[in-house]
């Protein structure tokens, strides 16, 4: 690069020779030069309002909205009951114990199928992901049941277990089952076989390879694989409570269907919603621990 | 054993019955730096993980040291796992930090020991992988194109690295790589592949540190040069 840009003695000369096809033929003119934007350091582009800040916006004016069209009568209370009500409702609920107790039964409903189905889906995959013999024995029976819708499998279980809590943990279990197979099963299959042969290299035995290699290298697809089963966890769960149920939540559900009242369901709704995000939450503070290594996009 | 740290006699590595090793014979000194050419595709990678144990699907006679180590041409860190602890992965028993340590001071990396892997650059991990290798105490340590992804300037670095472990520890070394030079500049012995055999060999007797501008070196990768089929009128690589 020179930085003397034309010739002493020519000032107008780097302007001037353009041929007839518009390109500049003298060597020695400089290029225009491109308009220039600054990179502004993203310190500074970021917002002041902090993000816990911003992330609950959205859900209190929609509750904000909500009260408003109650207020003003355009929401009946037959179809909805209005924010305040609800709240007056759960606080309602919640001093007579009667939430807290069906609280109880379905959250122990959900952590017993949840772990009977961690067992089952995670014992299979590991079989069939690890070993030939298991693929054999295991996979293809698994993929065809997975077909069955497993709410369709209610009247059975009810004709198999009775009404007790047996078949409403059995659901559950049924639901969490197959999306940990397939996930688990499918992360320990995309391991990376030149990791796999890294792993042999260094003499690592078997176990070894299972335990050093093989096991963290599927975890965020077992993860993931938890994740979703802990949002089937719950659908199962709401299918379960609303057939012959006499405790949970869903029961405290079909009770208010038989007297109208919105805003017991809307209350328990929201309890549903409350512990699945508190599950999620869960789940993501047990990724977050386990997957430090992992360089992921944590997004802008 | 005669006193070889590898002796290979007919052996034959077939995928899907087109033989990529046909009938070779490989034979390598305790302590002796081998380079091994040859076009892409010729079964240099091939050899090198029947060397390493991690291809039993062959026919012939293949004696290896059982201390033996790779350096693969990407690093191939276990992502989980820190560094040192990556360094002492399979080592047998319950070995101490310490040890990962005194490799990775060698390759000059003490201060990145508690760093995960993908936090490392390029020829960073590549020496964490090469500290992992030497920690074992190998034998025979074969490496498999292991700066083929570093950039010119760390590649020179990584070269005079490996050569000054391999005098400091004695092992012997088998290097394929690309490249003329490298080989020339660190082997003992470069030994050229064609054909599922080892086709050509030529002894490197130039004193270490060998440099680039003696006129027997030039001659020599010339030679080489012509061999793998590139002339060395038109340019070299
Ligand atoms: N698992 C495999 N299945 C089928 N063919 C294979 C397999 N591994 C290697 N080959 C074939 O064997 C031949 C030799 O491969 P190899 O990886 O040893 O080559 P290479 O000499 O190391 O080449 P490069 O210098 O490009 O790394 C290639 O033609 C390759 O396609
Ligand atoms: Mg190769």
């Amino acid at each position: 690069m020179s930085t003397s840009h034309a010739p002493p003695g020519s000032p107008e000369h780097d302007m001037s020779p353009i041929s007839a096809d518009g390109k500049a033929v003298d060597a020695t003119s400089a290029p225009a030069a491109p308009a220039l934007e600054t990179l502004r350091p993203t310190a500074a582009r970021r917002t002041r309002i902090p993000r816990w800040l911003r992330r609950t916006t959205g859900p209190l004016l929609l509750v904000a909205v909500w009260q408003l069209l109650s207020s003003t009568g355009v929401l009946s209370t037959d179809v909805l009951a209005s924010p305040g009500r609800i709240a007056r409702v759960a606080a309602d609920l919640i001093d007579d114990g009667s939430l807290a107790s069906a609280m109880g039964t379905s959250l122990r409903r959900v952590a017993l199928g949840l772990l009977l189905g961690i067992l089952i889906g995670g014992g299979l995959a590991l079989l069939s992901g690890l070993f030939k013999v298991g693929e054999d024995l295991v996979d293809a029976p698994v993929q065809m049941l997975r077909t069955v819708p497993f709410v369709g499998l209610i009247p059975l279980f009810i004709i198999w277990f009775g009404i007790g809590e047996t078949p409403k943990v059995a659901v559950i279990t049924l639901g969490v089952t197959f999306p940990l197979y397939l996930n688990v099963y499918a992360a320990i299959r995309g391991v990376d076989a030149g990791l796999v042969e890294a792993g042999e290299s260094l003499g690592l035995t078997r176990r070894g390879l299972v335990r050093h290699v093989v096991l963290p290298a599927a975890l965020p697809g077992a993860l993931t694989g938890l994740r979703y089963a802990l949002g089937v966890a719950w659908l199962a769960l709401v299918f379960a409570e609303q057939i012959n149920a006499d405790a949970g939540i869903g029961f405290l559900m079909v009770q208010a269907r038989d007297f109208l009242r919105t805003d017991v369901i809307v209350v328990c709704l929201i309890v549903y919603a409350f512990l699945g995000l508190l599950a999620d939450f869960l789940v993501r503070s047990l990724e977050r621990l386990l997957l430090r290594w992992r360089p992921t996009f944590t997004g802008r | 054993m005669t006193g070889q740290a590898v002796r290979v006699e007919g052996l034959t590595r077939s995928f899907d019955g087109r033989a990529v090793l046909h009938d070779l014979r490989l034979d390598i000194r305790p302590g002796e730096f081998v380079a091994l050419l040859g076009r892409s595709g010729c079964g240099k990678s091939t050899l090198l993980r029947v060397l390493a144990g991690l291809d039993r699907d062959i026919s012939g006679t293949v004696l290896v040291p059982r201390r033996k180590a790779v350096v693969f041409q990407a690093p191939r860190l276990m992502p989980w796992k820190r560094v040192w602890p990556n360094v002492v992965l399979g080592l047998p028993g319950r070995p101490e930090r310490a040890l990962a340590e005194r490799a990775l001071a060698e390759v000059g990396l003490a201060h990145r020991s508690t760093a995960w892997p993908r936090t490392l650059s390029g020829g960073e991990a590549q020496r964490a992988a090469l500290a992992r290798a030497l920690v074992r105490e190998p034998d025979l340590l074969l490496l498999d194109e292991p700066f083929g992804a570093l950039d010119a300037l760390t590649r020179v670095t990584a070269q005079r690295l490996v050569g000054e472990l391999w005098q400091r520890r004695g092992c012997a070394v088998l290097l394929v790589t690309h490249d003329v030079e490298e080989a020339v500049l660190l082997a003992d012995r470069v030994l050229v592949m064609d054909d599922g055999v080892i086709a050509h060999e030529e002894r490197v007797d130039l004193d270490r540190p060998r440099a680039l501008t003696d006129p027997r070196f030039a001659a020599l990768r010339a030679a080489l040069l012509a061999r793998l089929g590139v002339d060395t009128a038109t340019g070299t690589t």
